[in-house]
């Protein structure tokens, strides 16, 4: 079920809301069962085959990690060792055993064929939480054992199927809380003002993004080249339409958690606002980059170990990160990236310290910044290496620049001059591979228009900005005076800007895409 | 603190605009929209223009010998009760931008449900064009609709309020003949447009002058070939037939190109026995009989079937 489809905003999540806080007026545990069961049905929406291995993992992560907690001395270690293999394998198996065999396949040239394997949603996400799991337990972090709450820190389908990825001594005392299941209004109003910015991001800006994007890679993948304006445009759009789309779903993860009274940690921080790659890390998918930050680049050896580790560490680690989001060589070439972009960022600060710099030179590490990320985008959504390189070389002008008609009349003499090769045409935009394939990246000044208030977008306040006032998620310890105001007078005006965001994003449901994240 | 005042507005504001839709579309009463199968309304209002058609006609008696099949050219320019002026029974299936590879998928679904005797196809040099407009449509779902599935079962499947209402406020449409978008089906399905000049727009009017004419779609030509196989296996006679242009268009835009594109579509339906007519009278249309610099008027379109009749008569294949 989408978060962003009439029967889960009319159906779904009403019966839920209404039946949790009922059933908890009489039994709070009651309630945590039956959150846990509607989680379970949440996610059986989708394919009922799959609770039963949802279900498996966790009741094997469970008694693995009251194992641990019981066991002593290397014991606990080989009681760890096992839990991670268990993870680590049923995650190998369904998402990289094509992959595994497609690559022995093209170095060996013997076909080993492909396995039918459907990717179980959200498995990436539920195997690295209870990974996460059991190491805390290991470290003695994690302490409190109750199946209930396990069943429903796991499943909890807010975060289920696309994160944030959660700790679990981050949401054990909540849901352990005696305030569980008391319905308040500041929850339920703060809640529902994440979850529309949240909606609105998906359904008003990324699905829009998306019609921009998708021509282009496709288009790439099929083996056209896209000229120098198309390619960009094509991936600014995708750079646009990951961070709506995801960002997006988190404040929807985080408000439709608020409204149970529950608060999940922060994963978006104005990530595009980054002044250098460093920076990009610590705002980008943040309970990823914690995840990994804990349970793999610190495991390593993270800085302590000298200069040199560090950057062995740090490439491992990106690289790793990269495979996890997909089954694809595409996605660890731009973990890799990601990873060289690290290293010598942290080499240049080493070099140049971090002192703050004029105006001029953190307008130009922004900028700097983003054209890595959108670089790296390019491999993060093609589907090959071909396909990716396709679109670099028309971003690079190799595949030379189309102007606008318009232009030729005045800059057509000019443009002989030049290096690049320049040609005017009415179709800047790709429209013309519509002709074999169907497909085009359509009107300009749609495209220029939807950048322009994406841009504004991304100069505004994140989400949990604005509504900081009501701490929406885990990390702010205090509320602070700014952002929106959802109480009296400037409340009722929020109220009403809300549902008119609201309606809108109702009103474009039935064009309804998945979330970016399912798919990883 | 208190948030009852936000949830107050939040929850009114939202069932205000809710309920704005509802008035609007209680409003459209008779003229509610068709369901959502593709971007292309007219496409939609055809579908169940169709599913009304195909209940009463065909399905009951078995009668259904002429099918007129095409984009706009087929649905402003041909005069379905001329056609059918033997007592047959004529079904026009065509809507507007409907490419050939959308006719293919259609015949898929009307074929079955109605034996034709001929299927006319009026077709332009745009139907063939590089570029079309990309219209989504959901043909399973239109498939399920033509052969019995309920009505609201095929708006729930799609629902979109923005359409609907859209939708609702140019219900118009469905009644007027003195507009371009004009959905007025008459008893054959035809949208015949006045033969008055107050509803011309310059860019339409003029469009020779705008427009080029480039080598048929592969995509396009090959459809066509199947739509002929169709036909045959069918037992039906294939014609697909040539409106004129504006007095001027027919003279100089692009001829030679034009003369090209239909050779090519004569070339991919003759081998299942498809023929292509293009009257000897189209040169002889007057500005008085079009509504742009293809579509006919009624006035025009009254004349021209009449013409593609006789042909139809005199080559008896």
């Amino acid at each position: 079920m989408l978060f962003n489809s009439y029967e889960f905003l009319f159906v779904f999540l009403p019966v839920v809301l209404i039946a949790f806080f009922a059933v908890a007026r009489f039994s709070q545990a009651g309630a945590r069962v039956f959150l846990a069961l509607a989680s379970l049905f949440f996610y059986g929406w989708w394919d009922w085959r799959y609770v039963g291995l949802l279900l498996l993992s966790i009741i094997v992560n469970f008694a693995l990690g009251g194992a641990i907690s019981r066991a002593e001395g290397r014991a606990r270690s080989r009681l760890l060792l096992a839990g991670l293999g268990f993870n680590l394998g049923l995650l190998g198996f369904f998402k990289y055993t094509n992959f595994f065999l497609g690559t022995v396949t093209e170095v060996t040239g013997h076909d080993f064929g492909m396995a039918q394997i459907v990717l179980p949603l959200g498995i990436s996400f539920f195997s690295f939480t209870q990974i996460a799991f059991l190491i805390d337990v290991y470290r003695r972090i994690a302490v409190e054992f109750n199946l209930t709450n396990y069943v429903l820190f796991v499943t909890y389908f807010p975060h289920l199927i696309a994160g944030p990825v959660l700790h679990h001594k981050e949401m054990m005392p909540q849901f352990a809380a005696p305030e569980m299941g008391r319905a308040r209004a500041e929850d339920f109003a703060v809640g529902t003002a994440l979850f529309t910015i949240g909606l609105a991001k998906k359904v008003l800006i990324a699905d829009n993004f998306a019609l921009f994007a998708s021509p282009l890679f496709g288009g790439a993948e099929s083996g056209a080249e896209p000229a120098l304006i198309a390619a960009w445009a094509g991936a600014l759009a995708y750079t646009m339409q990951i961070y709506f789309d995801f960002s997006g779903y988190s404040d929807m993860a985080i408000g439709l958690s608020r409204m149970f009274g529950v608060r999940l940690p922060v994963n978006f921080a104005s990530p595009y606002k980054s002044t250098s790659i460093i920076d990009f890390w610590r705002r980008w998918h943040m309970t990823l980059s914690r995840f990994l930050r804990d349970y793999l680049y610190i495991p390593l050896g993270g800085n302590k170990l000298g200069e040199r580790r560090r950057q062995v560490n740090l490439m491992a680690t990106m690289v790793l990160g990269g495979l996890w989001h997909g089954a694809n060589w595409t996605f660890v070439v731009w973990g890799t990236l990601h990873g060289l972009y690290l290293t010598i960022n942290h080499a240049w600060r080493k070099h140049r310290g971090s002192a703050p710099g004029t105006a001029a030179s953190r307008a130009g590490s922004w900028a700097l910044t983003f054209l890595a990320i959108v670089v790296a985008w390019v491999f993060f959504r093609a589907a090959s290496f071909a396909g990716a390189l396709a679109v670099l070389r028309g971003m690079a002008g190799a595949n030379g620049v189309v102007l606008p008609e318009k232009l030729g009349h005045i800059a057509g003499g000019i443009a002989a001059h030049l290096p690049l090769r320049i040609t005017f045409s009415s179709d800047i935009m790709f429209n013309y591979f519509s002709v074999t394939h169907g497909l085009g990246l359509g009107d300009p000044k749609r495209f220029f228009a939807l950048l322009g208030i994406g841009a504004v977008l991304l100069a505004m306040p994140s989400s949990q900005e604005l509504l900081a006032r009501y701490r929406p998620v885990l990390e702010m310890r205090e509320p602070e005076k700014r952002g929106l105001q959802l109480t009296g007078r400037a409340g009722i005006a929020a109220g009403i800007a809300l549902a008119l965001l609201f309606f809108a994003c109702l009103a474009n449901l039935n064009h309804k895409s998945e979330f970016l994240y399912f798919q990883f | 603190m208190n948030f009852a005042p936000f949830l107050r507005a939040f929850a009114l504001a939202l069932l205000l605009c809710i309920g704005a839709v509802a008035a609007v579309l209680a409003y459209a009463g008779a003229d509610f929209p068709a369901p959502h199968f593709s971007r292309s309304a007219s496409f939609n209002e055809k579908a169940r223009w169709l599913r009304g058609a195909l209940a009463e006609g065909p399905r009951r008696d078995g009668r259904c010998e002429v099918l007129v099949a095409g984009s706009s050219m087929a649905l402003n320019s041909v005069d379905g009760s001329l056609l059918a002026a033997g007592g047959e029974r004529v079904i026009n299936l065509s809507s507007f931008g409907v490419t050939p590879e959308d006719t293919v998928e259609m015949l898929r679904i009307v074929l079955p449900l109605c034996r034709p005797k001929t299927i006319l196809m009026a077709a332009y040099q745009g139907d063939f064009r590089q570029w079309q407009e990309q219209k989504d449509i959901a043909w399973d779902r239109v498939r399920s609709y033509l052969t019995g599935g309920s009505d609201m079962r095929a708006h729930l499947a799609d629902f979109d309020p923005w359409y609907l209402v859209e939708r609702s406020l140019a219900a118009s449409e469905l009644h007027r003949t003195d507009t371009y978008m004009s959905l007025a089906f008459d008893r054959t399905g035809g949208a015949r447009l006045d033969c008055t000049t107050a509803y011309r727009m310059e860019k339409r009017w003029n469009a020779d002058l705008l427009e080029t004419v480039t080598p048929a779609r592969p995509e396009a030509l090959a459809a066509m070939g199947e739509i002929a196989r169709m036909a045959r296996a069918a037992g039906a006679r294939l014609v697909i037939a040539v409106p004129p242009l504006r007095p001027r268009a027919e003279r100089n835009f692009y001829p030679a190109e034009r003369d090209a594109l239909w050779r090519a579509v004569s070339a991919a339906i003759a081998p299942a026995g498809g023929t292509l007519v293009r009257p000897a009278g189209n040169a002889g249309f007057t500005d008085a009989e079009f509504a742009d610099y293809a579509h006919l008027n009624r006035c025009g379109a009254a004349r021209w079937t009449r013409l593609v009749r006789s042909d139809m008569e005199r080559t008896g294949r």
